[in-house]
């Protein structure tokens, strides 16, 4: 069993041992060659490293330029995780990061969708493309704000991530569920190294290679799957759970501390099992092959 | 497999070239006896077949000299089946058609030659996910002659040929879901009164 685990063809193997066991060692590898300063902000880079490695052993490299939304996931992916580090090397933070990570999901996703987009255009019938870029700029805008208190952001975006695998897999969209499988992996490779003492700050490496992805990921959901606009949409309340995850701080400064990011956990993943529940119900359920 | 009912088409063209009638400049194509199919192996157990209901011919053809004749199909990748719903809807994903990004999938001859008293081969362009290579059939000739009960002449052909997913940029499933596609078209065209 353990043998078919570890095969290179295994789709838990693509989207789940190798993600995470490739964000763990690369962070630990970065903040080792980059010391406690610039190491500790650029291991997050780890995310969209393993993010890349899993979908190149899922889908393959795909041409450049790309066809498909599913082939530019790879290289906003990719163009992410670069303007990320640049931005952390130029101490680019607060404000000013969250600015530009607006602008950098909100390029995203339309770059992603611009078939509908386009079609908008001729035949304006429906709000999709417009309400999936809403709300996307709603998550990155919370995640951003998110980014400063600890491990928050990321707790987030791997809950989000795992809901949107199920929700892809209910609407039969499989490559899809194994590129959002491997970010959420990828995110908890990073965690390991931050619970229950947070080691690495949630910066710009980490903030624009994952939720590029995200962004990338939910717009070819949104508008190139057959999953009910209903199943997707309580994705987006994952990223509002820091602040009543806030309100259920439970022992002293130290036990809540350790306690926080679970307790965040948790109030993410009610929006994501609703988003779960959907699935199952309005998309039909899963197809095995 | 919209190639495949391109290739159909060419293969009629090619099969009129044996037709005892005078030349036909167009072939109108029967869509209750046309079939654009394909087979792709699944896991090594069994061969699954599916089949495109809609699609559109645009069929030209020169009686004295075949290799003047032209061939363009679009098919609409939404319309595939497989006779399984669920597995229409995976098919219809990124996965493998991409159907909301790329709606159709086209096929314009480049050559078309005859190679026997019954049989030929149409080479074209295929686009398939927004990638174009070129793809061959093998068509066979079955029969032309006025139909038994409308009297109109009709021609029927026959067309295998085979292609590579993965060319086109396909690659979800593999090497599970196989690489190999058949492509199997079997066609009537009716001669225009």
């Amino acid at each position: 069993m353990l043998a078919g685990l570890l095969s290179p063809d295994n789709p838990a193997f693509q989207s789940a041992v190798l993600p995470f066991l490739l964000a763990a060692a690369a962070a630990g590898l970065i903040r080792l060659a980059g010391g406690g300063g610039r190491g500790a902000l650029l291991a997050g880079a780890a995310v969209g490293l393993a993010l890349l490695a899993a979908y190149v052993a899922v889908l393959g490299t795909p041409p450049l330029p790309p066809r498909s939304s599913g082939q530019k996931l790879f290289y906003v992916a990719a163009a992410g995780l670069v303007l990320g580090i640049v931005l952390d090397l130029g101490r680019v933070r607060g404000r000013g990061l969250a600015l530009v990570l607006l602008a950098f999901v909100a390029a995203a996703s339309v770059w992603v969708g611009w078939p509908a987009w386009n079609r908008l255009a001729a035949a304006p019938d429906t709000w999709m493309p417009a309400v999936t870029l809403l709300l996307l700029l709603l998550a990155a805008w919370s995640l951003a704000r998110a980014a400063a208190n600890g491990i928050a952001a990321a707790v987030m975006l791997l809950v989000a991530a795992a809901g949107l695998a199920i929700v892809a897999l209910t609407a039969n969209s499989a490559s899809l569920s194994q590129i959002a499988g491997a970010l959420a992996a990828a995110v908890g490779g990073f965690l390991v190294w931050n619970w229950p003492t947070a080691r690495f700050p949630v910066a710009g490496a980490l903030l624009f290679g994952a939720m590029g992805a995200f962004a990338a990921l939910a717009t070819q959901a949104s508008l190139f799957t057959r999953a009910d606009p209903w199943t997707l949409a309580p994705l987006a309340l994952v990223f509002l759970a820091a602040a009543p995850a806030a309100r259920l701080g439970i022992g002293g400064a130290a036990v809540r501390a350790a306690l926080s990011p679970l307790v965040l956990g948790f109030c993410a993943a009610l929006p994501a099992a609703l988003a779960v529940a959907l699935g199952f119900w309005l998309n039909g359920g899963v197809y095995t092959g | 497999m919209k190639p495949f009912r391109v290739l159909g088409l060419a293969a009629a063209v090619v099969a009129l070239g044996a037709l005892p009638a005078s030349a036909v400049d167009r072939l109108e194509i029967d869509p209750a006896h046309t079939n654009i199919a394909f087979m792709i192996d699944h896991l090594g157990y069994s061969m699954t077949l599916g089949r495109f209901a809609a699609f559109d011919i645009a069929l030209a053809f020169d009686q004295n000299q075949v290799a003047n004749s032209s061939l363009n199909v679009t098919v609409k990748t939404d319309s595939l089946s497989t006779f399984h719903a669920k597995r229409d809807e995976h098919l219809r994903s990124p996965d493998f058609f991409n159907t909301a990004e790329f709606p159709e999938m086209t096929f314009v001859s480049t050559a078309i030659e005859q190679t026997g008293e019954k049989t030929g081969r149409v080479t074209g362009d295929l686009t398939l996910l927004g990638v174009t290579r070129p793809v061959t059939l093998d068509v066979t000739f079955n029969k032309a002659a006025p139909h038994p009960f409308n009297k109109k002449m009709t021609v029927g052909f026959s067309a295998r040929g085979m292609l590579k997913r993965s060319d086109f940029g396909m690659a979800y499933g593999l090497p599970a879901v196989g690489d190999e596609v058949q492509l199997i078209i079997e066609a009537e065209a009716v001669k225009p009164e």
